[in-house]
């Protein structure tokens, strides 16, 4: 035991021995995701839509009633709106080509239509109200609020979404009370829902966040534990077995087990430890990012509670094992470097492909995917982001994965003192 | 050329067999390969797959906890009964999902479970007790609890009677242990309360259930004529899945021969041989590029050859375009890789430093995947945009031959840029030889011990600037930390009171810092009436001490504790010192303090009223005075025992004591009634124990000051201490309402008034003229 | 044919590892660098090889330098280190074929030197062995058979015969002094007395970076008065070593 500990604290050792090493392990992989995470709803607005501000609404015709609900609502500031009469707008769809591609650039429309020429929109829903209150149980309204938005893109359907969803519905529920007259005391609501009730809030937040995050985190979580893992049996085994060190190792009157359980634990300790950083940085940047774009990958208000930050904690390291004990095995079994590196790396592509996968897949994973070895970790996490994992699942993935790495590290060093 | 043989001979090479053909594979791999092939079949089947996945199932709950329910809700809810009961027939076992087979294909949650909904009553007058709520759910196997003011059917029958204009709120609280809970809340608001609502309505003879008064329509604008593009599944992957493919055979084969030419000759030594070949550098560096262009281009032509023959409208022409944007794109990334190869000396790292380079090209690719329509036209002409567009299109039969020249210069050129740096550095010592060196010129410099470089300065400012951080900061951190701490349990247990709840509901007014400051210390200030946080804050104070002595020597033993306790201004070597110094700076304290009050008195500020102490909170005033002792030595020691001597140690004594005053005065000045004078009052009260500090060479005294001070104070005249109301004292002090804000600091306390001032510039003089008087006799 | 004039070389800022070294080697001489390890020996053959540049000082080679004509250098002569560094995958045979081809041999040419240099060192029973199968002597004989393949006029070998049997050397020094009865210029390394001496027509004596002694195996006995070389040898690095 005291063998083990020897060896692993020299690989620490050597690990922290040069500081460009352990940013390049610790922080650099983890800090790169994270802007990556950051800038890649950037990106994709940039490119739809040729800009990185706000997104633009231009409004036709709005009636006083929206442009004090806009100048009122700090929710309504998220978008940029161009205010412009119905003349005007007439004008700009004349031509039909350059209106075209303002709209493939992601500018939302929307128009106040209140169904008479001569009336306002506010006007004709303040007198639909006169007339409700008078007993007019038929009358009806003709105000409508068209949003136009670009029917070939999903970004834009995604945005039109969220400026209906969370400007118009309310702007239209509040209606009632800003044009309802009389009616405004009987007609509207008898009481309200969570007005202000930050712990609702806060679960509808981790309800949001965490739906986009089970898309996100296990992958690059996946492909973060499983580059650490690569590079450093690259070189606590293959290297050091080219170099001939592993051979002066191995002459020392410690067991080759001591020796490789040393190195094991080091590289356990050292890439769980890089992938909570990773943990860590992408909390913090789900809790920086109050933009909450559609296209956000982690939105606001990511959180794990105790119990569900203990499973993904625990099953970093039992990954983290099986992935070593696959990497050890390919370096055991080979013996040209190059040969080692392609098998070594051949493994990434796919973690980037589940990653990918993970992204677009929107259905549970069937039942077979939890006997699959380091994908069911991706399936285990993400289930435990959307809060639906299953204790059983849990045992299950954990001793699937533990055993199956024990048993490849027992095969592969039984192999090796046969040699 | 004489030596386009050695070109010939090194891209040659590439292709020669070196042992065995190709590559080996593992058996680890072949696992691991099968695994993801398995995974990706089983993601696959998720979409079309018929049966119910019944083990997801079966541990979500349906029951509602309603708490403070009104007489309405409650027959509402026995009313729906009936429906529920028919519902949940229909629906059989609620755990027997095979019972019931036809229904559970289509599997849902919903927000009343299929009829299984039942309704458990509490009351609580506790509207923000989430704690409560939560084993409330638990206990009961509810997902969400609805809380409705006491009052609810009074404040609705007023609303209608025209008596009032408020709105009653109701606040759900659902479980976190699924998200599905989030949307069954959302149903339960917008159906069942909706339902409620009507029935509520109903009686008071509303018979207008709902209002449209307007209405959102979705108007989808079509940006592109139908014909324009066929969005076939096809054309879409050719946009999409095939580029991405292409480019990752492209940056696979290029990383894994790339980095091994220059970098892996470097490890095993042969490099130098190469070298010093009559060969040019850029030969060998064109050697290497070609030879790693052409392995990798092989496969993915056969790629874009197999893809582009499926499109089943084979064009030779966009082919040989395809051809030429892969050709582009892979000298692009080949340069990439003979580059990080020069720059690193083993395999393993080169690849480590290509492997974000992957990760970015890949990105870029995903960011590519949009339509059309959608992207602009100028990242045809980019690179590595401009192959991903280029090579969609011509799948897709088209080629912008514009698009082909302009993004193929502009890649090239990249690479011939990144090629003239890869062979300047292949002239360079550190990249040949792996050794650092230094030149001529760099050692005249430091022999002539010049100016610095502007690294070693930037080095020094950092460095500075990272000292000064660090220390300002953890204070800072140290406290905030064990505050938070300590506070938890107290939150948590006045999250159970009723009265709580105003305090949150209050909240939701809160607008500026001011606003927060104010609620902050409103709060606090009912704490310090709680022998809970009293005694919890003593003990985070003790922490915050005992961190600090051991943070003085840097390791976390209890080994030279006493060595580690004196640094930080705590000397344990006599008792009777100790006493001496202590016993004295309770005295000072309470003089200084007394002095104050005496002031105000005599201006007319102030007057008392008798006392105030009864035996009811004898208990907890004796607590509050324990929690001063080690609230002022925590102050101290954070402020002059660690700070000062840190400072002083690297920069000058008296920057160490001004640093501390205005973290002192700063600290201190995010108080309520805050005024520009209590800053600097509080500075010259720092100023003044740090003079008293290296006067005694120990800070017993001032943390016996700063306790005393405290003390009498907020217990013993009932004064704020910087804004925070003392609840206990002994004398009960009020001040007149003709008093000035100005001497007596009004809501801050007496620190933010000219009485203090003017004791401290008093006691000021004195300890200076004693330090002067020390130095003397040293010398 | 090479001059070395006052070079020196620091690797950081407050030590130098060369101190102001000058000396020549003529056509068809064995010149020998001695000197423990540490002295700069291998700095010194590196830097006259071309692989690294002198911090100060000049380096001509038959009256080239490396700044002007790095590649017409590289052609004249032919540097072997003591590690032997040779692809392990590749056999002797395609390692000659390849180094041919960078070093511009003319074909007609290639087939009768590869018969000369396998022959002389018996490599041509392992012509198409893999290098990592063959032995350690067997590595330094087809290194030192590429080193020498365009058939340089000047010759730096570092440590020729290090970690080789007995046998072997003998095999290589017989070689060294063919050569120099051809009349290429020879500079080598050692820290092994008896190679320097029966190989050497001139030797420098390096200790802490700088030539403490030079001449004849006999000069430099008679120099320090010393029994034989290996004690002159010791004088003069006690004499001349500062702690």
């Amino acid at each position: 035991m005291r063998k083990i500990i020897t060896v692993f604290k020299w690989e620490i050792n050597k690990l922290f021995s040069s500081w460009k090493r352990t940013v390049t392990l610790f922080l650099l992989p983890a800090i790169l995701l994270m802007a990556a995470l950051n800038i890649f709803p950037l990106l994709i607005n940039y490119m739809s839509t040729g800009s990185i501000s706000k997104h633009q609404v231009t409004v036709v015709a709005a009636p006083a009633s929206f442009r004090k609900y806009v100048e009122e609502n700090v929710d309504a500031r998220v978008f940029d709106y161009d205010f412009i009469t119905y003349k005007e707008f007439s004008e700009m769809t004349e031509d039909r080509e350059s209106f075209r591609k303002q709209i493939r650039k992601g500018m939302l429309v929307c128009y106040f239509a209140s169904g008479d020429a001569s009336k306002d929109f506010d006007q004709v829903v303040s007198e639909y109200y006169e007339e409700v209150s008078a007993g007019n149980r038929s009358a009806i309204s003709d105000a409508t609020i068209f949003v136009g938005y670009d029917e070939n893109s999903i970004t834009s359907e995604a945005r039109a979404e969220q400026f209906i969803e969370g400007i118009l519905k309310k702007y239209q529920d509040g209606l009632i009370d800003t044009l309802g007259g009389d009616y405004s005391v009987v007609g509207s609501s008898l009481f309200e829902t969570d007005t202000f009730n930050p712990v609702t809030d806060f679960e509808d937040y981790r309800t949001v966040a965490n739906t986009a995050a089970a898309r996100v985190v296990p992958g690059v979580l996946l492909i973060m534990m499983y580059y650490c893992v690569y590079s450093l049996v690259s070189d606590m085994f293959a290297s050091e077995r080219d170099r001939g060190f592993m051979a002066k190792l191995l002459m020392t009157p410690v067991k080759p087990k001591h020796i490789y359980a040393g190195k094991i634990l080091a590289i356990n300790v050292i890439v769980s430890a890089a992938t909570y950083v990773t943990m860590l940085l992408l909390f913090f940047s789900s809790w920086i990012n109050r933009s909450n774009d559609a296209m956000s990958l982690l939105p606001f208000g990511m959180m794990l509670t105790p119990s569900e930050l203990l499973i993904v904690v625990f099953a970093v390291p039992v990954t983290v094992l099986l992935m070593t004990a696959v990497c050890i095995s390919t370096v055991f079994q080979l013996e040209r470097m190059q040969d080692i590196t392609v098998n070594l790396q051949l493994p990434l592509i796919f973690f980037l492909g589940d990653f990918f996968l993970q992204m677009v897949r929107g259905t549970r994973p069937v039942t077979m995917e939890y006997f699959i070895p380091l994908h069911n970790t991706l399936a285990l996490i993400a289930e435990t982001f959307m809060a639906q994992n299953k204790a059983w699942h849990v045992i299950l993935i954990y001793l699937l994965n533990l055993g199956l790495a024990l048993l490849i590290l027992r095969v592969t060093f039984r192999k090796e003192e046969r040699k | 050329m004489e030596s386009t043989r050695g070109l010939k001979a090194i891209i040659g090479n590439f292709f020669r067999k070196k042992g065995q053909m190709g590559a080996q594979a593992s058996s680890a791999t072949f696992l691991v390969t099968v695994c993801f092939v398995i995974a990706l079949a089983c993601a696959a089947a998720s979409f079309v797959i018929w049966w119910f996945p019944y083990h997801l199932f079966s541990d979500e709950v349906y029951n509602v906890v309603v708490v403070n329910a009104p007489e309405s809700f409650v027959q509402f809810n026995e009313d729906t009964q009936k429906y529920r009961d028919m519902e949940a027939r229909e629906y059989g076992d609620r755990y027997n999902y095979f019972a019931n087979w036809e229904h559970m294909t289509h599997f849902e949650y919903s927000y009343d479970g299929y009829g299984w909904t039942e309704f458990i009553y509490k009351e609580t007058d506790a509207r923000y007790d989430f704690v409560t709520f939560g084993e409330w759910m638990r206990d009961n196997d509810a997902y969400l609890t609805v809380v409705f003011p006491a009052d609810f059917d009074e404040q609705i029958k007023a609303r209608q009677e025209g008596l009032t204009e408020d709105k009653p709120e109701v606040l759900t609280y659902y479980r976190t242990n699924s998200l599905e809970y989030s949307d069954m809340k959302n149903e339960f608001i917008d159906e069942y309360l909706e339902y409620y609502q009507s029935s509520i309505r109903a009686e008071y003879g509303i018979t207008v259930t709902s209002v449209s008064d307007s209405q959102i329509v979705h108007d989808p604008i079509p940006t592109i004529d139908e014909d324009d593009d066929r969005f076939t599944i096809g054309a879409n992957l050719n946009r999409t899945f095939v580029p991405i493919l292409l480019f990752i055979v492209l940056l696979y084969a290029s990383m894994s021969t790339g980095t091994n030419v220059i970098a892996g000759q470097k490890e095993r030594g042969t490099f130098t041989g190469i070298l010093l070949t009559p060969m040019p550098r850029q030969h060998i560096a064109l050697g290497y590029l070609t030879g790693v262009v052409l392995k990798a281009i092989i496969p993915a032509a056969v790629i874009a050859l197999i893809a582009s023959i499926l499109t089943f409208r084979f064009n030779i022409f966009c082919f040989l375009a395809i051809l030429v944007y892969l050709l582009v794109l892979e000298i692009f990334i080949a340069s990439i890789t003979i580059l990080i190869s020069v720059i690193n000396d083993t395999v393993v790292s080169a690849q480590t430093a290509f492997l974000p380079v992957f990760l970015i090209l890949v990105s870029v690719c995903v960011t590519c995947i949009q339509s059309v329509s959608e992207r602009s036209d100028f990242y045809l002409y980019l690179p590595v945009h401009g192959q991903f567009y280029g090579i969609g299109d011509a799948l897709n039969g088209s080629v912008d031959a514009a698009g082909l020249a302009a993004s193929s210069i502009l890649t090239l050129t990249l690479t011939a840029i990144i090629m003239i740096i890869t062979v300047k550095l292949l002239y360079h010592e550190r990249y040949t030889v792996s050794i650092d060196t230094i030149t001529e010129k760099e050692i005249r410099e430091s022999r002539n011990g010049g100016k610095p470089s502007f690294l070693t300065k930037l080095n020094k400012a950092t460095d500075n600037f990272s000292f000064v951080i660090t220390e300002v900061f953890y204070p800072l951190v140290v406290l905030s930390f064990y505050q938070f701490v300590a506070m938890i349990p107290v939150v948590i247990s006045y999250m159970r009171k009723a009265e709580w709840s105003s305090y949150i509901q209050d909240l939701a007014n809160v607008g500026s810092v001011k606003d927060i400051i104010n609620k902050t210390f409103e709060i606090i200030g009912i704490f310090f009436k709680d022998p809970l946080y009293l005694t919890l804050m003593t003990v985070g104070y003790i922490a915050i001490i005992l961190t600090y002595i051991f943070h003085a020597g840097r390791v976390w033993k209890i080994k030279g504790f006493k060595k580690k306790s004196a640094a930080v201004g705590y000397p344990l070597s006599s008792g009777k010192h100790i006493a001496k110094h202590y016993f004295l700076g309770l005295i000072i304290g309470f003089a200084m303090l007394s002095a104050t009050v005496g002031v105000m008195y005599l201006t007319g500020q102030i007057s008392f009223d008798g006392f105030n102490l009864n035996s009811a909170s004898i208990g907890v005033f004796a607590l509050n005075l324990l929690m001063w002792v080690p609230q002022g030595a925590s102050e101290e020691i954070m402020f002059r025992g660690y700070m000062i001597t840190a400072f002083s140690r690297r920069y000058k004594k008296a920057i160490g004591v001004a640093v501390s005053a205005v973290l002192f005065s700063a600290f201190h000045s995010l108080n309520k009634g805050y005024t520009p004078l209590a800053s600097v009052n509080l500075a010259l009260i720092a100023v003044l124990f740090a003079l008293i500090y290296l006067l005694t060479d120990d800070i017993w005294m001032t943390s016996a000051i700063h306790t005393a001070w405290n003390l009498t104070q907020g217990n013993i005249y009932g004064l704020q201490v910087s804004g925070n109301n003392a609840a206990n004292s002994v004398i009960k002090t009020f001040y007149y309402n003709s008093s000035s804000a100005l001497i007596t600091g009004g809501d801050f306390g007496p620190e933010g008034g000219l009485a203090v001032t003017a004791v401290a510039v008093v006691c000021l003089v004195i300890v200076a003229l004693l330090l002067v008087r020390k130095k003397r006799k040293a010398k | 044919m090479i001059r070395v004039m006052d070079v020196h070389k620091s690797y950081t800022k407050d030590k130098e590892t060369i101190k102001g070294v000058s000396f020549e080697v003529k056509k068809g001489e064995i010149f020998g660098l001695l000197g423990p390890n540490g002295a700069g020996k291998t700095t010194l053959m590196q830097m006259i090889a071309t692989l690294m540049k002198p911090t100060s000082g000049m380096i001509v080679i038959d009256g080239l330098t490396a700044e002007k004509d790095l590649l017409e250098i590289h052609k004249r002569i032919g540097f072997l280190t003591n590690e032997i560094k040779l692809d392990p995958l590749s056999t002797p045979n395609r390692l000659f074929d390849f180094f041919a081809e960078l070093y511009d041999i003319p074909k007609e040419q290639l087939y009768q030197r590869r018969k000369e240099s396998f022959d002389r060192f018996g490599i041509a029973p392992f012509a198409d062995k893999r290098i990592n199968e063959l032995s350690t002597g067997m590595k330094q004989k087809i290194s030192i058979a590429i080193s020498l393949i365009h058939n340089p006029p000047i010759i730096i070998f570092d440590e020729p015969t290090n970690g080789l049997d007995i046998l072997t050397s003998k095999q290589v020094t017989d070689y060294l002094l063919d050569l120099k009865e051809q009349g290429h210029a020879i500079i080598l390394s050692t820290h092994i007395f008896s190679v320097a001496e029966a190989l050497c027509d001139e030797i420098a004596i390096l200790v802490d970076g700088k030539i403490a002694a030079q001449g004849s195996v006999k000069e430099l006995v008679d120099q320090t008065g010393a029994e034989n070389f290996e004690k002159a040898f010791f004088k003069i690095y006690v004499d001349n070593h500062v702690e």
